[in-house]
């Protein structure tokens, strides 16, 4: 199939929603849309988390997954972009089930270094260009380290609560408020962030509140 | 459940980190109240951002050949859409129905030879998806162990590691093992030298034996080197053994069979 001027708006501009829509109708253009826009993102996910010998093969299959499953998606319960986030998550987790909880446990803290050094490198925004996403990153790197663990964990690890207790000894009460604070300063970044108010990256770290910071 | 009760397990839910009765009894919640809903579903579009905050400090590039790829095998897979199966000619369908011998004989013919061309695709199809499927485990085995050096490096290289060595049985073979156990760690990791290729359908088992009771700790995999390593989670910290064996024997082995190659004994 062949984008026609019939389609009015440049491919770029289509929605994630449309675009879903139009693989149900198996439209590869769609999907490879999708592809140009996320593929890169689902491959970090898989590089860190599985290791690079298989992360492309993970790429590819989560695409084939959403050309497979397209139909699943229902924008009533909320958008593309979570959606399939959640499915490419899943799957990545799914590949590591089996390992041991500690080779589980080192691929999260090696995830959680990587966001705790990033603050001091200005990230270069290559990664879906349409959203400015310094202010989420910036928030994430300036989290207290054990609150952005928890959240690293509980993400990219695939640990419950009291797994997160067991593996790093912490109190289940602990755990659950470091994701608590963790996530909701997380929220509130985002929601500046898409507000589109204007402010100096240095006023939009908000993870800094001093009285905060033994969690 | 109130929603003052729930709203403290949404942050959690969002990152998937509830237990199964936690996560019901949101869900629960959720069905009925619009509020916390709305609360989850903002939640939920920050969780989804994580991905791209990875992407965004993740140096490595996704190569542009696996795009190509995909896209060939969707293109080769694509079955007519409802609306291209519609605008097939209808006399098509007629055929069966027409009196005419030879045009029947025909149809048949073509149905014949097409059920063959579909059959010959398949069996294609099952080879060449068999041999991906073969690459892909190999690929995960590999990446498996080369995933698992930190764990190996713990437990190897520590004051609190035994070393077992295991030698050949015959004087003809320079292989030789190694057995590593640490008594604070549960993990087992097994090491093996100059170990010739195994013939196909064959691999080398270790089996771990204390007292009356033998264990298969696992299949190594060997490299072109004829190195070969496996790990094996024992039930508790501290695992001890009387026997360590290395033996040749086909796939799926139930208990050691034949000469070991590598042996280790307590009181050697």
């Amino acid at each position: 199939m062949i984008w026609t001027e019939q389609d009015g708006q440049s491919k770029d501009e289509l929605s994630d929603e449309t675009l879903v829509e139009r693989i149900t109708q198996q439209d590869l253009k769609a999907l490879a849309a999708l592809y140009d826009r996320y593929a890169q993102t689902v491959y970090a996910v898989a590089v860190k988390v599985i290791g690079p010998t298989e992360a492309e093969d993970v790429v590819q299959d989560v695409f084939l997954r959403l050309w497979h499953s397209a139909d699943q998606f229902d924008p009533q319960r909320g958008t593309f972009k979570g959606w399939f986030m959640r499915m490419a998550r899943n799957y990545a987790l799914d590949q590591i089930r089996s390992q041991v909880r500690e080779q589980r446990l080192l691929v999260s803290k090696r995830v959680e270094a990587i966001f705790r050094q990033a603050s001091y490198v200005d990230p270069v925004d290559e990664v879906g260009k349409r959203e400015d996403r310094r202010y989420l990153l910036r928030a994430l790197c300036a989290l207290p380290n054990e609150q952005r663990l928890a959240i690293v964990l509980a993400y990219f690890g695939g640990f419950t609560q009291s797994a997160i207790a067991t593996q790093l000894d912490w109190p289940l009460g602990t755990v659950k408020k470091r994701i608590r604070l963790g996530l909701q300063k997380l929220r509130g970044a985002f929601l500046l962030q898409e507000s589109g108010i204007e402010m100096p990256i240095e006023v939009s770290v908000i993870g800094d509140e001093p009285e905060n910071y033994e969690v | 459940m109130k929603c003052e009760q729930i709203r403290e397990f949404l942050e959690a839910y969002a990152l998937d980190a509830l237990e199964a009765e936690e996560r019901q009894m949101v869900e629960q919640h959720l069905a009925t109240c619009q509020e916390c809903r709305r609360l989850l579903d903002e939640y939920h579009e920050v969780v989804a951002q994580l991905p791209e905050l990875l992407a965004a400090v993740t140096p490595e590039r996704l190569s542009p050949s696996v795009k190509g790829q995909l896209l060939e095998k969707l293109e080769k897979s694509q079955v007519p859409t409802a609306a291209e199966a519609a605008e097939r000619p209808r006399s098509r369908r007629q055929s069966p129905l027409r009196p005419f011998r030879s045009k029947r004989r025909i149809w048949q013919l073509a149905t014949a030879v097409s059920a063959i061309l579909l059959l010959l695709f398949l069996v294609w199809n099952i080879q060449l998806n068999v041999a991906l499927a073969r690459e892909r485990a190999l690929r995960a085995e590999v990446a498996d162990i080369v995933g698992q050096q930190e764990l190996v490096l713990e437990v190897i290289d520590s004051e609190q590691t035994e070393r077992l060595v295991l030698m050949p049985l015959s004087g003809a073979s320079n292989a030789y093992g190694k057995v590593f156990t640490r008594s604070d760690m549960p993990h087992v990791v097994a090491m093996a030298a100059r170990l010739q290729r195994p013939p196909a359908g064959h691999a080398y088992h270790l089996w771990l034996s204390r007292g009356t009771e033998t264990k298969l700790a696992g299949v190594m995999t060997v490299d072109d080197d004829g190195f070969g390593m496996l790990i094996y989670e024992a039930e508790q910290e501290g695992p001890t053994y009387d026997t360590a064996t290395l033996t040749l024997q086909p796939l799926g082995a139930i208990e050691p069979e034949g000469e070991p190659l590598l042996v280790w004994s307590r009181g050697q």
